[in-house]
């Protein structure tokens, strides 16, 4: 025996509009998910991915310039090209020297890197800009050499 | 007659669901199951290469061996002579983690490089000739 | 009578919705356990580039033939890694600055400031070289004649000429090579590099005799081990 139930016009909802509740309200938690993301988590996201990418930036061009710096014996004037991308979150940065460390000039954050260099490098100096084409060079001097960050010419 | 009120009936909204949970879980692996960077593996294996030819090139001979990797590269009898003693140093230098090529005018000694892994590669000119050094993970 | 199906709707409205609640609930912790990762895998990233970047630079400072404990490219003294310790490191390549690190030889720490278990590690090959010091003091004709052969393969020999009266040391030959000469007569301690590649025979040119005690030879036998450099920076 069936137990005592309401009648049709009773009923709760139909299902016409039980399904039409039910799309508004997953309609209305996208609706909510999507700001609350864009508004909050995204933006962040995209900074932390951005400041990543110039920790990496900075990391691999303090690299480059140790790198290029031959042994005190040699006599050649070097020039190296770096890698650097061009823009970081959408913006052109510089890199410059600052006291023997790299600095990372982006419009929405700074980092800065001490260089590891051989001891017989006498002064580093110089800066890029991201949009030109980075070069190391390294001149010998009387006592040692000197780096600088120049601009090499795009061929 | 089966009553058709009692049939068992998987809601959609639940498979929906799921199916969503599924979606956004395979995404997220994504992130979680990175694969290990390549590109440092293979500067280590270059490094590994570079340490191998400073090695071999300037090795003290209080070991015995006398002979200069500038001599071996330069003369085809030298290299077929000094080949096993090549090795030797080779193997004396490397960990055992790690197998080699060395690669001269006149010949080779080591192993197969693999071509689906990274190797790092050193090339050494010497007054006769280049000589080249592979190394890679076993 | 109500249709068979219209009890199944109303229970099935309910459930529609329930399934829908339970749906979105499971989709916003997927999104947190999403966000969760996310932010750990950038932050680890964003440290291992920075630590990788000074694990190689230093490293590659301490095989470098100049650099602080090494006798030649890849060669570092053993007595140099004895003395090495993490301050004069950390002073000397600031990126350590606010790192801890660990460097190791072989089996052996070096330098170690703090524990950077979670750090990046780079290696490297090198020899580790132990060099002692032993002294002859051979009686030597000035004849040019057979001279001393040294023992031991060494880079450099230090010699301390004192003749006696009468006697005149005027050339100092190493395997037929001259090294040392002077026509007025040599006097004095010199040190001249040699070759570690063969073995040295030393003879003297001049005047007079040279009974033991006038000439000291001091010669550099070095023992090489095979290591690896291990440099772990945790920033």
């Amino acid at each position: 025996m069936r137990s005592p139930r309401l009648r049709d016009d009773q009923r709760g909802l139909t299902p016409v509009v039980s399904k039409a509740l039910g799309v508004s309200l997953l309609l209305l938690y996208v609706g909510v998910l999507s700001t609350a993301l864009y508004g909050g988590v995204v933006p962040d996201y995209r900074d932390a991915a951005g400041e990543e990418l110039g920790e990496r930036t900075l990391a691999g061009a303090s690299l480059a310039v140790g790198d290029a710096v031959p042994p005190n014996a040699t006599d050649a004037t070097v020039e190296r090209r770096v890698d650097i991308p061009r823009t970081i979150r959408g913006s052109t940065y510089e890199i410059r020297v600052e006291n023997r460390s790299l600095v990372l000039d982006h419009p929405r954050f700074t980092r800065r890197r001490p260089l590891t260099l051989p001891e017989h490098v006498v002064s580093v100096s110089g800066s890029w800009t991201s949009t030109e084409e980075p070069v190391v060079r390294v001149d010998r001097v009387a006592g040692g050499v000197t780096v600088r960050l120049v601009a090499g010419d795009r061929s | 007659m089966p009553d058709l009120d009692d049939r068992a009936q998987l809601s959609l909204p639940v498979v929906e669901a799921a199916v969503g949970v599924v979606l956004v879980l395979a995404t997220l692996s994504t992130f979680a199951l990175a694969p290990p960077d390549a590109s440092t593996r293979e500067a280590q294996l270059d490094r590994y290469a570079a340490d191998t030819a400073s090695a071999l090139a300037g090795e003290s001979p209080s070991h015995g061996e006398a002979t200069r990797l500038s001599e071996v590269a330069a003369d085809e009898a030298t290299f077929d002579r000094e080949r096993a003693a090549l090795q030797r140093r080779v193997e004396r230098i490397l960990p055992d983690n790690l197998l080699y090529r060395i690669e001269t005018p006149h010949g080779a000694v080591g192993y197969d490089p693999p071509a689906d892994a990274p190797v790092g590669v050193e090339r050494v000119p010497t007054g006769g000739g280049t000589v080249v050094v592979r190394v890679w993970y076993a | 009578m109500t249709p068979p199906g219209a009890d199944r709707d109303r229970d099935r409205g309910q459930a529609n919705l329930l399934a829908i609640g339970l749906a979105v609930l499971a989709l916003t912790a997927a999104l947190g356990l999403g966000t969760f990762l996310a932010e750990t895998a950038l932050d680890g990233e964003r440290r291992a580039a920075g630590e990788r970047a000074t694990a190689v630079a230093v490293s590659g400072r301490l095989v470098a033939a100049d650099g602080p404990l090494a006798e030649r490219r890849t060669v570092l003294d053993a007595s140099a890694l004895d003395a090495a310790d993490a301050e004069s490191l950390a002073e000397r390549y600031p990126a350590l600055a606010d790192a801890e690190f660990r460097v190791t030889v072989g089996d052996r720490v070096v330098a170690e400031r703090g524990d950077p278990i979670d750090g990046t590690t780079v290696r490297r090959i090198v020899t580790v070289r132990e060099t002692e010091s032993r002294t002859l003091t051979p009686e030597l004709s000035t004849d040019g004649g057979p001279g001393v052969t040294l023992p031991r393969r060494t880079d450099r020999v230090r010699l301390r000429i004192e003749p006696p009266p009468n006697t005149t040391v005027r050339t100092v030959r190493v395997d037929g090579r001259v090294v040392l000469h002077d026509p007025s007569g040599l006097n004095g301690t010199h040190e001249v590099p040699v070759s570690r590649l063969e073995t040295l025979r030393l003879s003297v040119d001049g005047e007079g005799r040279l009974p033991a005690g006038s000439i000291a030879v001091t010669y550099f036998p070095a023992t090489d081990r095979k290591a690896e450099l291990e440099v772990t920076v945790d920033a």
